[in-house]
């Protein structure tokens, strides 16, 4: 999976002529790649442009700019039976398992559904119904329930079942964990993880949970408006951040050790308004070392080695 | 269907009764309406089913009395045997318009809410154009053009009923397909037919059956007027509405004439009401479970 250049504004309706009157500048250019097998966790604050990544990655959404590449071939304007095809190699898990199950469906509906509608396993759906639930460590007993007698972990293994069920190489997962407690967080991470190993399935990991990103990933994204400011592979981020941003984050990340006196870096000012086009870099107002040049041109992409990126003028 | 599921069944069924049990108008939306519909199924066993064409004006105008519970009508039928006969009349058109009025809605709001954008623009400034018309006054002049008939009364009711089901299911479709399991269905590639109707539509059924309910009521009352301004069926259908109709030229000779099948629309309309605003109660997610 590549995404060169992934430009996503939705435009601002207004007036009674419903005119477009400005954008949301969700995702401005967004480079990176993910090998198969790999996990690649995308963290940032939000309304930095996360999601909306990977809802372009699976096309649900539509980019203004810029190329998607799944195994060499170019997706991003794939249309109806291709599209169908796609799905099937590329699946999303949802932030909030409840609000993407129907509520009207039980889970053995919604699993044979899907096989159904892409006529596979014809004629043993329900067998393969029931294997998806044990892998991932459900039983038969669920096939009959509605999502309100699930519990919150059962919900996101349901969604993850339904996901795998299409056999799919690539998963983004949108915040897998977010509303979960955190004993069943790390039992949904752990699954995650053993998934993979079973069956090689690449990850695109979107979340603003540091910590689950260190449990679970090789590479990191990190994206402030829209914009990719730092990547690298996990251990070198957490051992040495190099973008202002990144560090910042970084310190947030609670420590369990109360006599351990930290720097806290608190940056200034409020998450920038997204409506506002890009101008040079864009997190200069809350940049502790601003210069000059942040404000007047954009910075570069710099290449610190072993695949460590970080954009910003510190570092030119 | 599991054990589980049946088991569940029930349970809903039981809890939505004790709601129910608790308004003690609503318990008598619910009788009234049954009353009603027994009297549509079985009203032609329980009194003369020809008592419409029986005319006998020996026995004109007379006042209640115990032959004539409800008193006889400047024909010299029976009023109470006219009232039984003519439920059915009155519960037909309201089944069918609303069914009708709900079909099409299905069809026209959830294309327009699903897939938005011009299509939706070009729906609904269509509905709009029927929206703006005051019902009852395109209802009377649908009806005059089609002629007398029952079936007519029916088909210009469905015309103006079906406009409001569509704002309502489009709204509804709206409001759903941003949810994440809208989301999730078109990312398993499922195809648009399914997501509308077996995904979105279950999700939309319940306000849609509160709304028809209450609306039960409203077309027996605009069924009932249009005939009375003698848009109706001919007078052996006894509606209610023509009932009544007949009834206004004797208003001050014989009240009961208009008196009777007057009450009758506002019992049968009035319960409907009640009913719909239990299911209400019921049937809203908020006070469940």
């Amino acid at each position: 999976m590549e995404v060169q250049n992934l430009t996503k504004h939705f435009p601002i309706l207004g007036g009674i002529l419903q005119r477009t009157v400005g954008y949301v500048y969700a995702v401005n250019g967004v480079n990176f790649s993910i090998n198969k097998g790999e996990t690649c966790g995308l963290v940032g604050e939000s309304g930095s442009g996360k999601t909306t990544v990977g809802k372009l990655i699976v096309k649900l959404l539509e980019p203004t700019k810029g190329k998607i590449f799944f195994e060499k071939n170019d997706v991003t304007n794939l249309k109806g039976s291709d599209l169908k095809l796609y799905r099937r190699s590329v699946q999303m898990v949802f932030q909030d398992p409840y609000a993407s199950l129907n509520p009207r469906m039980t889970v053995k509906d919604m699993l044979v559904e899907v096989m159904r509608s892409h006529k596979i396993y014809e004629g043993s759906e329900y067998e393969y119904a029931i294997k998806l639930l044990e892998r991932v460590g459900m039983s038969e007993e669920h096939l009959y329930r509605y999502p309100h007698e699930l519990s919150g972990g059962q919900r996101q293994r349901v969604v993850i079942a339904r996901a795998l069920c299409l056999d799919p190489k690539f998963i983004v997962l949108d915040e897998p964990t977010a509303s979960l407690d955190v004993s069943v967080q790390a039992q949904i991470l752990d699954l995650l993880k053993e998934l993979q190993e079973k069956y090689n399935y690449s990850y695109l990991l979107i979340t603003h949970n540091l910590a689950v990103v260190k449990y679970i990933s090789k590479k990191i994204i990190v994206m402030y408006r829209g914009i990719v400011v730092e990547k690298a592979e996990t251990n070198d981020l957490f051992k040495e951040p190099q973008h202002p941003y990144t560090i910042s984050l970084l310190s947030a990340i609670p420590v369990p050790d109360p006599t351990l006196v930290r720097k806290k870096i608190i940056l200034k000012g409020e998450p920038p308004d997204p409506i506002e086009p890009i101008k040079a870099c864009p997190f200069q107002d809350r940049c502790p070392y601003v210069m000059a040049i942040c404000k007047e041109k954009s910075p570069p992409e710099i290449d610190l080695g072993k695949g460590h990126i970080v954009k910003c003028w510190l570092k030119a | 269907m599991s054990k589980n599921q049946s088991k569940m069944f029930w349970l809903d069924i039981k809890f939505a009764f004790s709601l129910i049990k608790k308004n003690k108008l609503v318990v008598l939306g619910f009788i009234i309406v049954l009353i009603f519909i027994f009297l549509a199924i079985f009203g032609e066993f329980l009194v003369d089913p020809k008592t419409p064409s029986k005319i006998d004006f020996k026995n004109k105008l007379l006042p209640p009395s115990r032959d004539h519970i409800f008193g006889t009508d400047d024909n010299g039928r029976d009023i109470f045997s006219l009232i039984i006969l003519g439920a059915k009349y009155d519960l037909f058109i309201a089944v069918s318009v609303i069914s009708f009025s709900i079909l099409i809605g299905i069809i026209i709001g959830s294309i327009s809410g699903y897939f938005g954008g011009i299509v939706d623009e070009i729906i609904m400034r269509i509905t709009d154009i029927f929206l703006a018309f005051p019902g009852l006054v395109l209802a009377m002049a649908i009806a005059s053009v089609l002629g007398r008939s029952f079936t007519n009364l029916m088909l210009a009711l469905i015309i103006v009923w079906w406009s409001s089901y569509a704002r309502v299911i489009r709204g509804q479709f709206i409001s759903e397909r941003e949810k994440p399991y809208v989301s999730a269905a078109k990312l398993l590639g499922l195809s648009n037919f399914r997501i509308m109707f077996r995904h979105i539509l279950p999700n939309t059924i319940y306000p849609l059956l509160i709304l028809a309910t209450m609306d039960m009521g409203g077309v027996i009352l605009t069924a009932a007027g249009l005939s009375f301004i003698g848009l109706g069926p001919s007078p052996f259908e006894p509606e209610w509405g023509s009932l009544a109709s007949s009834g206004s030229i004797y208003l001050f000779q014989a009240p009961w004439i208009m008196f009777f099948p007057g009450i009758s629309i506002l019992l049968a309309s009035l319960g409907f009401n009640l009913v719909g605003d239990g299911l209400r109660d019921v049937l809203d997610p908020r006070l469940r479970r």
